[in-house]
């Protein structure tokens, strides 16, 4: 079964080809707004690099978030346009589940090269082998953050905290009162160049100002893993739990389908 | 040819397929005016909350309806700006998969080309050279139209679009929204010289519709508003100038222009008094006024579907390189 993945959540984006349960081409965008310039073009690069034509892929999926509202409806407008041209089923996965399992490929990585983390990096790579949570949390807006916290549960993650929009400070409670080892990906945990500062000498300064500074560098149980492609949902993780999904027997309306927006209308921004 | 078109600029989501440019085989249109009445204008994260559950529906039907698939489509047509991003991004972006999937051409489409080019889906039509009134609730803009796809603006409005001044005095009458249709249906029990309102600039071609709209607020401010058939010749009074304003500065563009047809396109141009007047004051004048039906006034695909055409014929095809524009200049 060879699936076409996207998640267009986050500023960072990505698309991938995986063929059972193994990605064959993947790629990253990042344009604006919402990757509607070079979604469409990756995936035909995609299906170039794969050698393969788009009647020949089986399956559609799709991050349907939480994230960033123009994103989401950039990747699902696209995705639906594509699934009525082929027929191909569309499904909608968790854009923070598929951020959440980048730690089980960081736990599994961790064995081999040194899981660095933010805090602790000697301390890191013993620790995180322990950790059986990890909280996914990304920027939301407005001092905001969307988190949720899964918990592996043998191979899989399942959910613990079901996603939310929430204040960072807490989510930091939350996280304290797990009582445990938490790895941490998204970019709420990621201190990032700011995107509407036009002063060069702002440099990189946390995601959240001013709240950011709670979850940077975080406290010493928290786990935050530097390798920064770790904290933006992957299409390939998408793919894998469409896959899960689509043998368990479920499928979705592909015409209904709409972004996990969690954050309801701002009515005063009408007219 | 048969040509699919896609608008979602706004707050409606439409397709339609259209052959050869000329016949329509269906318009399908899936208004979101109820969801937004309520806050008196179109919330525009609303808006496109709604275009992307409405997409697919929209198009599967307007393919149904003409009996036909994808699989018989030439080329297809996408308003590609102005507009609102986020609503704008929904059609594009599905017009762009379609696309790329069946290896069908596509063009994007100005959505003011569209409303100039709705008036050819009627079997009688004008040929360029001639002046084109648009008039919305986003738009008042004269363009003369000096060959098939060459737009020539000679005036725009310096403030509100006329279609906004009708929102805008619907708003403050507490008549709802949008108020165009309700103020056009109480205007006909009204007597439409009982108030004195101004007509801006009548010398000029820049129209300007806020003064207008004050001088209703300063009657409501004085007097309160009006009841009983002081509300219809107050609105009846409103209506009056800006049809007024309309038909004067479109005859003025026409004549130095030197054109002897008219086109007026929009949604404002369903309006049963501004569509009297023009065609009054243009046949006192030798100028033939044309209107599109109303149901392709306001916004629609077929439209967009018959202005991509010609550039779909011609071979362009604008693939996954198209993008959308919300400031997308005719």
């Amino acid at each position: 079964m060879i699936w076409l993945a996207i998640d267009t959540s986050s500023s960072v984006g990505s698309a991938a080809l995986v063929q059972d349960g193994i990605p064959l081409e993947t790629a990253t965008l990042t344009s604006l707004p919402g990757h509607s310039e070079s979604l469409l073009y990756s995936v035909t690069r995609l299906l170039d690099g794969a050698h393969l034509s788009l009647g020949e892929v089986d399956l559609l999926a799709a991050g349907v978030g939480p994230g960033s509202f123009t994103g989401l409806r950039v990747g699902l407008a696209a995705m639906k346009g594509l699934h009525h041209a082929t027929g191909k089923p569309l499904l909608g996965v968790s854009s923070l589940l598929a951020l959440a399992m980048n730690a089980m490929r960081q736990e599994a990585g961790g064995t081999r090269r040194e899981a660095r983390t933010v805090n602790s990096v000697s301390h890191a790579s013993r620790l995180t082998l322990h950790a059986r949570n990890v909280c996914a949390a990304i920027d939301a807006r407005r001092g905001d953050v969307f988190a949720a916290v899964y918990r592996l549960d043998g191979v899989a993650l399942a959910p613990f905290m079901s996603e939310q929009m929430t204040r960072p400070e807490a989510l930091l409670e939350e996280l304290e009162r797990l009582g445990a080892e938490v790895i941490c990906v998204g970019d709420a945990f990621v201190a990032q160049p700011s995107a509407t500062s036009h002063q060069p000498s702002a440099g990189r300064r946390p995601a959240l100002m001013p709240h950011a500074s709670c979850l940077v560098p975080g406290r010493p149980f928290m786990h935050i893993p530097s390798d920064e492609s770790l904290h933006f949902p992957s299409a390939a993780n998408v793919a894998s739990i469409a896959a899960r999904r689509f043998e368990r027997g479920e499928t979705d309306n592909a015409a209904a389908l709409e972004p996990r927006y969690v954050r309801p209308v701002d009515f005063k921004t009408a007219g | 040819m048969l040509t699919l078109g896609i608008e979602s600029s706004c707050d409606e989501t439409a397709a339609a397929v259209v052959e050869d440019g000329r016949k329509v085989l269906s318009s399908v249109v899936a208004s979101q005016a109820d969801l937004h009445a309520a806050y008196g204008g179109v919330v525009p994260e609303l808006a496109s909350r709604n275009h992307v559950v409405k997409i697919l529906p929209v198009v599967e039907e307007a393919l149904a309806t003409a009996g036909t698939t994808l699989d018989r489509a030439g080329g297809i047509a996408v308003t590609a700006g102005p507009g609102l991003m986020g609503s704008l991004l929904v059609g594009v972006m599905f017009a762009k998969a379609v696309a790329m999937a069946k290896k069908i051409p596509l063009v994007g489409v100005n959505h003011l080309e569209g409303h100039l080019c709705a008036v050819r889906l009627e079997e009688r039509h004008p040929e360029a050279p001639y002046l084109g009134l648009i008039v919305s609730g986003g738009h008042t803009s004269l363009y003369l139209v000096e060959d098939l796809g060459q737009y020539k603006l000679v005036g725009r409005t310096r403030d509100d679009a006329a279609g906004e001044a009708f929102d805008k005095v619907a708003k403050l009458l507490g008549l709802g929204y949008p108020g165009g249709p309700v103020i056009d249906r109480m205007a006909r029990d009204g007597d439409p010289k009982a108030f004195r309102f101004p007509r801006a600039m009548p010398k000029r071609l820049e129209f300007s519709f806020s003064g207008l709209k004050t001088a209703v607020v300063n009657v409501v401010r004085s007097k309160g508003i009006p009841e009983g058939g002081r509300l219809f010749d107050l609105v009846a009074s409103f209506q009056e100038a800006v049809a007024d304003t309309l038909a004067s500065k479109t005859l003025l563009a026409a004549n130095k222009a030197g054109v002897t047809d008219v086109v007026v396109a929009g949604g404002v141009a369903s309006n049963s008094r501004i569509r009297a007047v023009m065609e009054d004051r243009c046949a006192a004048e030798g100028i033939r006024a044309w209107f599109a039906p109303p149901a392709l006034c306001t916004d629609n695909a077929a439209m967009i579907a018959a202005a991509g055409y010609p550039r779909l014929v011609r071979g362009e095809n604008h693939a996954v390189d198209l993008t959308a524009n919300p400031s997308l200049e005719l």
